[in-house]
C-alpha cells in the first residue's frame, strides 16, 4: 500500500518537475524590471475588463445582462447584519450573500453580491461578484427591468469558485418561485430570496458535477424557455 | 519555513536584481498552480509590482514572491470562473508542447479544483510540508490534509 502510494507521490514530482522545465527563459517574453509595476497593473485592468457580464436565456450573449465585479476598501466585519440573505460554507471556506451596498453614478444600485469570507478579510483586496435583474439601459448607469419583467423566462446568472466548487446565482423575475436543479437523476428546488423588486437564488454545486439542469418554476409550473443545462466550469 | 516571511531583516538583493534571479522559478510555479503560459508572465510582474513597496521590509525575496504569485493565481483563478460562459471574450489557451516523457498524470493533475492543485503542486513541486501548505493558502491545516488526501485518491483512480 505504501509501496503504491510512494510510487504514485514519485510519479507526481516527476510530472510536475518535467512540465516545469518546460518554462523557460526563452519561451516567455522578457519584461523590463522598470516596466514591471505599469504592466502588471495594466494586466490587471485587462483582467477586470474581460469578466463584467452575466448569461441569459433568452437574451442574446451580449454584455449586457446586468452582472458586476466590484473592489473596494470594504470588508466583511463590516457589513451590517440586516443585509445578510444567507450564508454557507464549503470546504472550511464561509461565503455570504447580501444585499449590495454598491453605488453607480452615485446612486445606490440594486441586486446582491456574493461575498467569499477568505477573500475579503482585512489587508486583502475586497473581491465579491453580484448579480442584478435586468439590463443595462443606453447610459450605462441604470439597471432596465421593463423587458425582464414582460419575459419571466429572461434571468441573469453567473458564479464564483467557493473551496473546491462553485457558487452560482440567479437574478429573476419576481413571479418566480423556485429554481429547480436537475442533475444525477434527481431535482431540488432551490429557495428565492426577495430583494429590491427581483428574485434571486444559490446554488452550492457539489463538487465533481459536471452539468446540471436549470430552470424556473412560478408555483408548480415550469417557466417556458427557462430550461437550460448548465455545464459546470472546469480548469484549463 | 513560510513562504511570506516578512521580518526586520530586510533582503540585500534590489528588486531588479531578485527580478532577474527568481522570474523563471517564479513563472513555473504560476503555470504549475494553473495560469496560462502569458498569464503566468502578467502573474510574475504583478507578485513584483505587489511587493515593490514593501521591498525593505521583505526579509526573504523568493518565499515572499512565491507567496504573491500564489495569491495572484488564486485571484484569476476565481475570476476566470466567472467568465466561462462568455466565449467570445476568453478564447482557449493555446496548447504547447510538452515533452514525450510528461504522461497523463498531468493531465489529471490540471484538471484538479484549484485548491486540490495547488496543494499538490506546493507539496510535491516546493516540497512544503502540509501544515505549511495551509499557510501559504491561508485554510485550515485540516482542510489542506483533506484536499491532499482527495487529490490522491482522484490520481489514484484516473491512472489506475
Amino acid at each position: 500500500m505504501s509501496t503504491a502510494r510512494d510510487s504514485m507521490e514519485d510519479q507526481i514530482r516527476h510530472t510536475l518537475h518535467t512540465v516545469a522545465q518546460t518554462v523557460t527563459e526563452a519561451s516567455q517574453p522578457q519584461a523590463a524590471p522598470g516596466a514591471v509595476q505599469d504592466r502588471a497593473r495594466g494586466g490587471r485592468r485587462r483582467r477586470w475588463s474581460l469578466i463584467v457580464g452575466a448569461g441569459a436565456v433568452a437574451v442574446p450573449l451580449t454584455l449586457a445582462a446586468a452582472a458586476f465585479v466590484r473592489s473596494g476598501p470594504e470588508y466583511v466585519d463590516t457589513i451590517p447584519a440586516n443585509t445578510i440573505i444567507v450564508e454557507g460554507e464549503i470546504d472550511g471556506d464561509r461565503y455570504l450573500l447580501v444585499e449590495t451596498r454598491r453605488t453607480e453614478c452615485g446612486e445606490p444600485v440594486t441586486g446582491v453580491e456574493l461575498v467569499e469570507e477568505d477573500e475579503n478579510l482585512l489587508g486583502s483586496e475586497w473581491n465579491t461578484i453580484g448579480e442584478q435583474y435586468g439590463e443595462r439601459s443606453g447610459d450605462a448607469c441604470s439597471l432596465d427591468t421593463s423587458r425582464y419583467l414582460a419575459n419571466p423566462a429572461l434571468y441573469n446568472d453567473g458564479g464564483t469558485t467557493v473551496g473546491n466548487s462553485f457558487v452560482w446565482l440567479w437574478a429573476v423575475h419576481p413571479d418566480v418561485t423556485a429554481v429547480r436543479i436537475t442533475a444525477d437523476g434527481s431535482s431540488k428546488d432551490l429557495p428565492i430570496y426577495a430583494i429590491d423588486g427581483a428574485g434571486y437564488a444559490l446554488y452550492e454545486v457539489p463538487e465533481g458535477l459536471t452539468t446540471y439542469t436549470a430552470e424556473l418554476l412560478i408555483g408548480d409550473y415550469v417557466v417556458p424557455g427557462s430550461t437550460e443545462l448548465q455545464r459546470v466550469p472546469v480548469p484549463r | 519555513m513560510g513562504m511570506d516571511r516578512v521580518d526586520e531583516g530586510a533582503v540585500t538583493v534590489s528588486p531588479e536584481e531578485a527580478y532577474r534571479e527568481h522570474r523563471v522559478a517564479l513563472l513555473r510555479l504560476a503555470y504549475l498552480v494553473g495560469a496560462s503560459r502569458e498569464l503566468a508572465e502578467d502573474v510574475v510582474q504583478a507578485a513584483f509590482a505587489t511587493a515593490q513597496p514593501r521591498w525593505d521590509q521583505v526579509e526573504d525575496a523568493l518565499p515572499y514572491l512565491k507567496r504573491a504569485v500564489i495569491n495572484q493565481v488564486k485571484d484569476d483563478q476565481r475570476r476566470w470562473y466567472r467568465s466561462q460562459r462568455h466565449k467570445a471574450v476568453h478564447e482557449a489557451a493555446p496548447l504547447h508542447a510538452l515533452p514525450p516523457e510528461v504522461d497523463e498524470t498531468w493531465g489529471v493533475i490540471s484538471s484538479l479544483p484549484w485548491q486540490q492543485r495547488a496543494v499538490v503542486v506546493l507539496h510535491y513541486y516546493e516540497d512544503l510540508p502540509l501544515n505549511e501548505v495551509a499557510e501559504v493558502l491561508r485554510r485550515p491545516a485540516s482542510t489542506v490534509r483533506s484536499d491532499h488526501r482527495r487529490a490522491l485518491e482522484r490520481l489514484r483512480k484516473a491512472l489506475r
